[in-house]
């Protein structure tokens, strides 16, 4: 059995939402969605879009504007006030930021310059796309043919992503997953360990976040929702993640661009 | 250069209403201190920034200190240096936009919660409203609607005081009295904007949308620095002085003794306004100095140096219309706060040190406009 891993630059991106640090304080990046606020045009750390950079920044301001010493802040109280100031990421935004660091590793550029947008309509969608593209950069952007193939498990390598997509029709919401490390045997894949951004209902108000799972391989033939996933120590339908993927179009994909 | 040598005055002359100017602006400012902390005229801080140390005790300082050269200027202006051809103008605009500064500081303090429709319930009103009149009276005023809800989409604050649109406009109306006046009153040789090394270009009317553009933007540049005590006042001193000696030079007898009863009343303003300040300039000395600079400078035909004579104000602006942009075209923050000198203060500078550095900053490149109109 051999393991590949993504990058240390992307596995740093990961590190910095999943071990966020102010001083010594530790927590996770909450999630965060702007579909419930329906925020437009702000700064993209409002609308859960932003880098750990952007995320740090933000803090500053607001522990500034109410008074709050960061110094004082233990990984509770420091989620406790992000969640509470609406700071957070989204799945296609961490996702585009991992991604982003993969693509710079391999010494191709920004994600944006690969990235076609089809959902930004005329010009001026076109410029908003590459003036603001993680912003604009959904689940449907990453599922566009141009931009991802389908691909069998058996082709599946550390950088693809899952996406769950036509959600809208059946009430659930488009999400996506970033597989990082992945279990060979035989030179075939037998483990997909995936992280994403997302708010179980387990969750409760303050532990959501970043989370990591794991899809052991059962069958190279079978499509990925009858695999076995595991995340939270859950499994079946105690799972939300798997639940999602059932509810939705779930497709492994790779970024040609990327390979 | 324009050069009329119409009413020249002895320097030493025009420097006497500076030095009356600090007088008459020293001997009445307890009654305004007094005044305005007995009618308790307190905005507070900057709500992002009220936690800041240093700013803590902000919250007690009045707003409206600006009313010491105001009213010092205009007073010693009115009664001493009136001229139909050069005084009246610069005067009237600078009382214009004081009062709107002035409405504004007030309504900050004391006005209730104003509210902005949304263009939405606007054209709801027009389709539903009962009275045909008040429908009437939606259509009418349909563009004044859409218009502010622009600028409230640009950032305009919809709580208390006057809000911008509401200030563009007046503003506008101050720019365009400067403007009829410089492009009538003064005549042709005002149709030109005068560059270093002989360079004139003729723009004909065409001068009439550019002045009243620098005058709505000094105006506003002026109270964006108007942030921290001393910084707007400093700064000010060292643009109206060399505003005083190019009218000088340029022949604008009238004008460069305004520019220094400016002088005079801003050192008494700056005295007390130094941290820890006994009041703060508010929009009512901000908004009319900032017209007054604007209004004088053009009238002495010194357009093609405004930029360095008033630097350090158009920088502040300009970071502030990068800011927005930065938020809206970008989706980030350009920097840490704006104006800049907030950023400053956000890295961790002291106030004091922001302060002087700015005022040294202003000052070089004011030298260095003086030096680029005297060529």
């Amino acid at each position: 059995m051999n393991t590949k891993i993504i990058s240390d630059r992307t596995l740093e991106m990961i590190d910095q939402y999943k071990n966020f640090h102010i001083g010594n304080t530790v927590c996770s990046i909450p999630y965060f969605n702007n579909k419930h606020y329906g925020r437009r045009a702000g700064l993209r750390v409002e609308i859960g879009k932003g880098s750990p950079k952007d995320i740090f920044e933000e803090i500053k301001n607001k522990a500034l504007e109410q008074g709050v010493d960061m110094k004082s802040f233990d990984s509770e109280s420091l989620k406790r006030f992000l969640v509470d100031n609406d700071i957070g990421i989204d799945c296609s935004a961490f996702v585009y930021y991992l991604l982003n660091e993969e693509s710079l590793s391999k010494k191709k550029g920004g994600l944006d310059r690969h990235l076609h947008f089809p959902f930004s309509k005329g010009i001026i969608g076109k410029i908003k796309s590459k003036i603001r593209p993680v912003e604009n950069t959904d689940v449907k952007t990453f599922a566009y043919d141009k931009n991802s193939k389908v691909i069998p498990i058996k082709n599946a390598q550390v950088g693809d992503i899952i996406t769950m997509t036509n959600g809208l029709n059946n009430g659930n919401r488009d999400h996506i997953l970033f597989i990082y490390q992945i279990e060979y045997q035989n030179f075939l894949p037998i483990v997909l360990h995936y992280i994403h951004a997302t708010a179980w209902p387990t969750d409760g108000e303050y532990g959501h976040g970043i989370h990591e799972g794991r899809i052991d391989i059962l069958s190279l033939e079978r499509p990925l929702v009858e695999q076995r996933w595991i995340e939270n120590d859950k499994t079946g339908e105690e799972n939300y993640t798997f639940v999602n993927a059932k509810k939705n179009q779930t497709k492994l994909r790779t970024l040609p661009f990327l390979c | 250069m324009i050069s009329i040598l119409q009413g020249t005055a002895d320097f030493a002359y025009i420097l006497g209403f500076a030095l009356f100017s600090c007088f008459v602006a020293f001997l009445w400012s307890p009654l305004l201190i007094k005044t305005l902390y007995k009618l308790n005229i307190i905005k507070g801080s900057k709500r992002e920034l009220s936690n800041i140390d240093s700013r803590k005790n902000k919250g007690e300082t009045p707003v409206m200190g600006g009313l010491l050269i105001i009213i010092t200027v205009a007073f010693i202006t009115f009664f001493f240096n009136w001229s139909r051809s050069f005084t009246w103008v610069p005067i009237g605009v600078m009382l214009l936009s004081a009062l709107l500064g002035g409405v504004d500081d007030l309504l900050s303090v004391f006005g209730g919660e104003r509210r902005s429709r949304k263009l939405s319930q606007v054209l709801n009103l027009i389709r539903v409203h009962r009275e045909l009149k008040m429908r009437i009276w939606y259509i009418i005023t349909l563009p004044w609607s859409v218009f502010r809800r622009i600028s409230v989409w640009v950032g305009s604050r919809t709580n208390k005081g006057v809000h911008v649109h509401e200030k563009l406009l007046l503003q506008f109306i101050a720019g365009s009295i400067t403007a009829w006046w410089i492009y009538e009153k003064l005549g042709p040789a005002w149709h030109y904007i005068y560059l270093p090394y002989g360079i004139d270009i003729f723009i004909g009317w065409f001068i009439i949308p550019i002045i009243i553009f620098i005058v709505m933007f000094t105006a506003n540049a002026v109270n964006i620095a108007d942030g921290m005590d001393g910084l707007a006042g400093g700064m000010l001193i060292s643009s109206f002085s060399a505003l005083t000696l190019l009218s000088w030079i340029n022949g604008f007898g009238e004008i460069a003794i305004l520019n220094a009863t400016t002088v005079g009343a801003l050192v008494a303003y700056t005295y007390f306004n130094i941290k820890p300040a006994r009041f703060m300039m508010g929009d009512v000395g901000s908004l009319g100095l900032g017209a007054l600079f604007a209004v004088n400078t053009l009238a002495i035909g010194e357009i093609g140096s405004i930029f360095f004579l008033g630097f350090l104000f158009y920088v502040e602006a300009i970071t502030v219309l990068i800011q927005i942009a930065g938020r809206y075209i970008l989706g980030r923050r350009i920097f840490k706060m704006a104006p800049i000198h907030h950023h400053f203060e956000i890295l961790g500078w002291s106030e004091e040190k922001t302060i002087m550095r700015f005022w040294m900053i202003h000052f070089i490149f004011v030298i260095f406009g003086v030096w680029l109109a005297l060529h």
